[in-house]
């Protein structure tokens, strides 16, 4: 109980529930279980391209021959290739920094994944770079850091656009973000 | 707005009470320790669910009741309402306008208040006027609060890049993306906060010449920790500002500190061009706070069309008779106001509104 209680997003009363249920249920259900967390744990590494999580040494995005190879979205976590990924809304690549830049928690960029994107990116190909990290001070501080190392190179760099959710009414957005949401206005049609 | 009728039932030293103040000015006089301050702090606490003296609520609660409650009703633009505060000893608040939760600030405005603490405004370090500055802004400017904090986080970030890169050559390229923020930033808080200063300057010394009769003049200024020319603009001020820490870099980098920005600022007061937090006598300082206050009301009223409520703790002491005077004629016919003192009925201006007397939890009319 105490070891599943150390797992975050769960408190005492759910480890206790967990731990019930797999005392509960047949044998093989814990052995299975424990086997893939096992299986994941060996196997899952960092794709060597990206960076992102994968159980192979070059991630099946990276490894996809339909994806756009000219364009390149950087994020903070892994998490945010899935967040993007579920939008199906977007087809380039990634590379996934794993962290942000902060100098009160003692992250610099040499931390980070930057000297990779660099390297990749002086490979050739790319068009356009992508900035998503988010829109905090770290992340801002991260991406105005990134587009003034790519920028001399000649490429593209972009912002994600920061402001109203999709579906909102402007009466309900505050100040900051109906700024930024002016700020990243564009034109129309 | 105006406060028609208040009842209290185990709030501070008040078991019960039930009262019509006066539509004008209530002067509310008795002896030390009788309750005066917590009627006004009563007032205060139904329409914000606050207190202005303790950051422990529960205080509020009379010694040894499970509960208190204020009850006002009260005349806002055009609208009777029934507004209800209540507070339970271990800590449960409810705030109800006409029977349903709600914001009665909405209806009436924030109470404007002065007690003898706000005298720190004047005589106080500058970190107190900049936080009295800031909480002005944030009731006008919602997305200033919002600034302030990302101001706040960025500086924290770069003041521990400085710290550092102290001692150590180059790396400096690494503050380049925290100076942008900050900048941007910073430069949007001194121009609020410009800009707020100038509306209150020449209200407070509009007042201010009102209640000194020796027509003395107040003035406010905002002292910037760098030069700012004559920049309106946030765009100029960024520029300045960038061209400031790229000038003090240096220093910073030997103190491993940020030297300039809206955090070291100030705003400076000054009596007849003297500056008043040096100079100032009790008397002055407490003027200079309460047409600081007044000026706030005005302001208020503006934006609201309709004047807060005005609470004056205390307001008498360490003023002369004439500034006295000179303060209840302003107050005349402007709005409801309330005001504590603990001088003697004869020692007070001739009709200058309604007087009670507040003795033993009580309180009566008199005269």
């Amino acid at each position: 109980m105490e070891e599943l209680a150390k797992l975050p997003g769960i408190g005492p009363k759910t480890a206790q529930r967990l731990a019930f249920h797999l005392l509960n249920s047949p044998p093989e259900v814990a052995r299975e279980l424990a086997g893939a967390i096992l299986r994941a744990r060996e196997v899952v590494r960092y794709c060597s391209v990206c960076a992102n999580l994968s159980d192979r040494e070059v991630c099946s995005i990276c490894a996809d021959p339909q994806r756009d190879r000219e364009v390149i979205c950087v994020v903070q976590e892994p998490k945010d290739v899935l967040a993007m990924e579920k939008s199906r809304g977007y087809n380039g690549l990634y590379h996934v920094l794993q962290g942000v830049i902060s100098p009160l928690a003692g992250i610099g960029p040499e931390k980070l994944t930057i000297k990779q994107l660099l390297a990749r990116l002086s490979g050739g190909g790319v068009r356009e770079v992508i900035l998503a990290t988010d829109s905090d001070v770290e992340g801002d501080a991260t991406a105005l850091y990134l587009a003034r190392l790519i920028k001399p190179l000649g490429i593209k760099v972009t912002r994600i656009a920061h402001g109203l959710p999709v579906g909102a009414h402007l009466e309900y957005a505050d100040e900051m973000t109906l700024a930024k949401a002016l700020e990243g206005r564009r034109e129309w049609p | 707005m105006q406060v028609l009728r208040l009842r209290l039932q185990n709030f501070r030293n008040f078991p019960s009470l039930d009262w019509e103040p006066a539509p004008e000015v209530n002067i509310i006089t008795g002896e030390n320790a009788q309750g005066k301050t917590n009627l006004l702090e009563a007032l205060f606490f139904g329409l914000t669910g606050r207190s202005f003296r303790t950051a422990t609520e529960r205080d509020v609660v009379r010694w040894g009741s499970a509960f208190c409650r204020v009850e006002l009703e009260v005349a806002g633009t055009g609208r009777h309402a029934l507004v209800v505060a209540s507070l339970t000893s271990d800590g449960r608040k409810k705030l109800l306008v006409d029977g349903k939760a709600g914001r009665p600030v909405e209806l009436c405005g924030e109470p404007v208040i002065f007690t003898p603490e706000h005298l720190w405004l004047v005589k106080g370090g500058p970190a107190l006027r900049r936080r009295w500055l800031d909480l002005e802004i944030c009731s006008l400017q919602p997305g200033y609060v919002r600034c302030l904090r990302r101001y706040q986080q960025v500086l924290a970030h770069r003041n521990r890049l400085l710290l550092g890169l102290r001692g150590r050559e180059g790396g400096h390229e690494a503050l380049e993306p925290w100076d942008r923020q900050l900048v941007e930033l910073g430069a949007r808080i001194i121009f609020w906060r410009r800009r707020l200063l100038a509306g209150f300057a020449s209200l407070a010394s509009q007042v201010y010449s009102a209640i000194s009769a020796e027509k003395e003049v107040l003035s406010l200024a905002y002292l910037s920790s760098f030069p700012l020319e004559n920049a309106r603009e946030e765009e100029e001020l960024r520029l300045l500002f960038l061209r400031e820490l790229a000038r003090r870099l240096p220093q910073e980098l030997a103190w491993g500190q940020t030297l300039v920005g809206p955090h070291r600022d100030d705003v400076r007061f000054s009596i007849n061009g003297r500056d008043a937090r040096r100079y100032a006598s009790l008397g002055q300082q407490r003027t200079t706070v309460l047409a600081l206050k007044l000026a706030q009301l005005e302001l208020a009223a503006r934006l609201l069309n309709c004047y807060p409520l005005l609470l004056l703790d205390d307001v008498f002491s360490e003023i002369d008779e004439r500034r006295r005077e000179a303060l209840l004629g302003y107050l005349a016919g402007k709005t409801q106001v309330f005001l504590t003192t603990s001088l003697e009925r004869s020692a007070l201006p001739p009709a200058s509104g309604c007087i009670f007397e507040v003795r033993r939890s009580t309180i009566t009319q008199g005269g």
